[in-house]
């Protein structure tokens, strides 16, 4: 029994090595087949042909660009702006942020910052000068009524209306 | 990892995992969802890979696992034995056709789903008997027999079809 056959006897016990059975395909891709063994050449062949078989591209989603939080550079930043918040606490003066003492009400409404309840009071002020004149027009327009409702004015001039007329008919 | 290493990886064994698929589910369309399906999920937990010694394996054994589970559930639907296997040809059909390569490839599909993987991982793939093992959860024994039984099966099947061809010739003449 030559090499070939017991290759091919221990091949279909399953006994052969990697290696052996490159031996076996390189003989059977070769032109030395003899041919008691040509049966088995196509079942070579098509062990080389599918090894031809090739996956199609592999899809993958596309990553996030989104850089890695970068935890050297944030421990330092974040120790920074700490810092910074606290020396503005402590060198703002907080007159600003006290409770002021006084409230004024306006209309039931409490204001405490002084220049806003200036402007409130001058609002109110002008739009009570407004309304004062414009009130005033009527009673200013009544007395001139009152005055052209006198009924010795209004005789007297009725008697000489007539009078005029009687004389230019004359 | 990230899109590089993984293309390094696991990647690098599209082709297998694709080839496997195609053995196993028989069909060339479902082979390629399936890979697809495969890379996508393996994409999704790549952060988990890098513990991962052997991932031509880990990538194999996940191909293989997603297809039988597929097959199992086509069987759940009907329509499919519990084994899928392509029909052996008809001797004498093999007679009428031309391209003997695709013969074998149906001889070869025509095996059990077992044995047409253990066939194919090591004749088409490569792989040794103790890494086929490990990919299928089975003991190196089990893969020789296994391996032994299919290529003998094969082999009587290339017999068949040769007297068939002789049978033929000797009528002719």
């Amino acid at each position: 029994m030559n090499e070939i056959d017991k290759l091919l006897n221990d091949y279909f016990e399953g006994l052969t090595s990697i290696e052996e059975e490159k031996r076996l395909k390189q003989y059977f891709e070769s032109d030395r087949v003899k041919p008691e063994h040509q049966m088995y050449k196509t079942l070579f062949a098509a062990f080389s042909q599918e090894r031809e078989w090739t996956s199609p591209p592999a899809r993958l989603p596309r990553e996030s660009k989104r850089k890695p939080f970068n935890l050297k550079l944030w421990i330092p930043l974040s120790g920074a702006v700490a810092a910074c918040g606290l020396l503005l606490f402590f060198t703002t003066p907080f007159s600003r942020f006290q409770k002021p003492d006084y409230v004024v009400i306006v209309n039931g409404r409490h204001i405490t910052n002084a220049r806003e309840a200036r402007c409130y009071a001058d609002r109110m002020f002008f739009e009570a000068e407004k309304e004062m004149k414009e009130s005033f027009r009527s009673v200013i327009r009544a007395r001139q009524i009152t005055q052209n409702m006198d009924a010795d004015k209004i005789f007297e001039g009725v008697h000489k209306s007539i009078t005029d007329r009687q004389t230019q008919e004359k | 990892m990230d899109a590089q290493q993984f293309q390094r990886q696991i990647l690098c064994y599209s082709d297998k995992m694709y080839r496997m698929a195609r053995s196993i589910l028989l069909d060339e369309s479902g082979a390629k969802d399936a890979f697809q399906d495969l890379v996508m999920r393996l994409w999704e937990r790549r952060d988990q890979l890098d513990i991962i010694e052997n991932k031509q394996a880990f990538s194999l054994t996940s191909m293989r696992n997603l297809c039988v589970d597929l097959l199992r559930k086509k069987l759940e639907y009907g329509g499919l034995t519990a084994d899928i296997v392509s029909s052996a040809p008809d001797p004498q059909q093999e007679l009428e056709e031309q391209d003997s390569l695709h013969n074998i490839h149906r001889l070869i599909d025509s095996l059990p789903e077992l044995q047409r993987t253990i066939v194919r991982m090591k004749d088409v793939e490569e792989i040794d008997i103790r890494e086929i093992a490990q990919i299928l959860y089975m003991s190196e024994n089990a893969v020789t027999v296994n391996l032994s039984r299919a290529r003998k099966k094969l082999r009587d099947m290339i017999v068949t079809i040769q007297q068939s061809e002789e049978k033929q010739y000797e009528r002719n003449r």
